[in-house]
């Protein structure tokens, strides 16, 4: 259970990019091998963005799935293949995407 | 009004383990994070590796509470800190900065992070280590490295551990290999036992290969 201290560091992005006006959405991005609970996020945002400018933000996540990338071919597949590239049959894949967790934007008031 | 960011949210936590790196760098250390779920044997590897590197080390034990582990490593007298996180579940790079104030590194080549029990959260959190290291062992199964993706994913090296207990375990050997080279192709996978002191010899090559 890391998600309040993620969640403090999330406020301080946001309040620090919002340049004193009020942030009426954080959109973020989460892979899916990154270990980051979303549901977590969203409570402990509740909790502790109060009296901040970011209190009552909306929270938008996108989620990234994890793509392999063979080390033989160099095809790129999902994880439910277990690591078997379904173009050459070799196992073994390096991880491409699904370890990001970073905020893409804000949304603030005019 | 869409302002873009872009920022990584553990930005704060990159940047100091960034100037750890140059620190330890600085220092001519090589410092490895080891990472494992709880009773894996992470202890264990590191008094066994204090016995047969022969070269001056130092360690970082991290737990939620107690000293047991800095007693046992203080015992084989090289420079020990415990950090007790009261509750959190890995280590953060503000943690090792300020328990490297309390470590003599003077000599040091090997500095070893002992992170918390956890294969969840550890492995977000870097550390300015040079390696990541996981130890795994066969009684948690060899279905581990398809369950934890994140954690076979982000290591430089695995050491199965309790290799002794395999005739008494359904532990497929192949399985777990198949898990890991999934993930995870390069990293290699030692076979030990730190009870028998079955299969170190290859991780301690591997340790002064990284150092040379």
């Amino acid at each position: 259970m890391h998600e309040l201290t993620i969640t403090q560091n999330i406020i301080d992005i946001a309040v620090s990019q919002a340049q004193n006006r009020r942030i009426t959405g954080i959109n973020l991005v989460i892979g899916e091998l990154s270990s980051v609970v979303e549901e977590s996020i969203r409570f402990c945002f509740d909790v502790i963005s109060k009296d901040t400018p970011a209190e009552g933000a909306r929270i938008a996540v996108a989620r990234v799935p994890a793509v392999l990338r063979c080390v033989s071919c160099g095809s790129e597949f999902g994880m439910e293949k277990a690591g078997v590239c379904p173009a050459c049959g070799k196992r073994g894949g390096e991880v491409a995407a699904g370890k990001e967790f970073y905020m893409e934007s804000i949304e603030v008031e005019d | 009004m869409k302002i873009k960011v872009v920022k990584n949210i553990l930005d704060a936590n990159e940047q100091m383990a960034a100037e750890n790196k140059v620190l330890f760098k600085k220092k001519g250390i090589v410092a490895i994070n080891i990472m494992a779920s709880p009773g894996a044997g992470k202890t264990s590897l590191i008094l066994q590796t204090i016995d047969a590197l022969g070269e001056r080390l130092a360690v970082i034990e991290g737990d939620l509470a107690s000293t047991f582990d800095a007693e046992k490593v203080g015992k084989k007298n090289v420079p020990v800190v415990q950090i007790n996180t009261d509750g959190g579940c890995h280590l953060d790079a503000a943690m090792i900065r300020t328990s490297l104030e309390k470590l003599k590194l003077d000599g040091v080549r090997y500095l070893f992070i002992e992170n918390v029990g956890n294969l969840v959260c550890p492995a977000e959190f870097q550390l300015g280590e040079d390696r990541r290291v996981l130890v795994a062992s066969v009684p948690e199964g060899d279905d581990k490295p398809f369950k934890y993706p994140g954690m076979f994913a982000t290591v430089q090296a695995v050491v199965l551990n309790k290799m002794d207990v395999l005739p008494y375990i359904d532990f497929s050997v192949a399985r777990f290999l198949e898990g890991v080279r999934a993930i995870n192709p390069k990293a290699p996978v030692f076979q030990v036992s730190c009870k028998t002191k079955e299969g170190l010899s290859d991780w301690i090559d591997w340790l002064k290969k990284i150092a040379s």
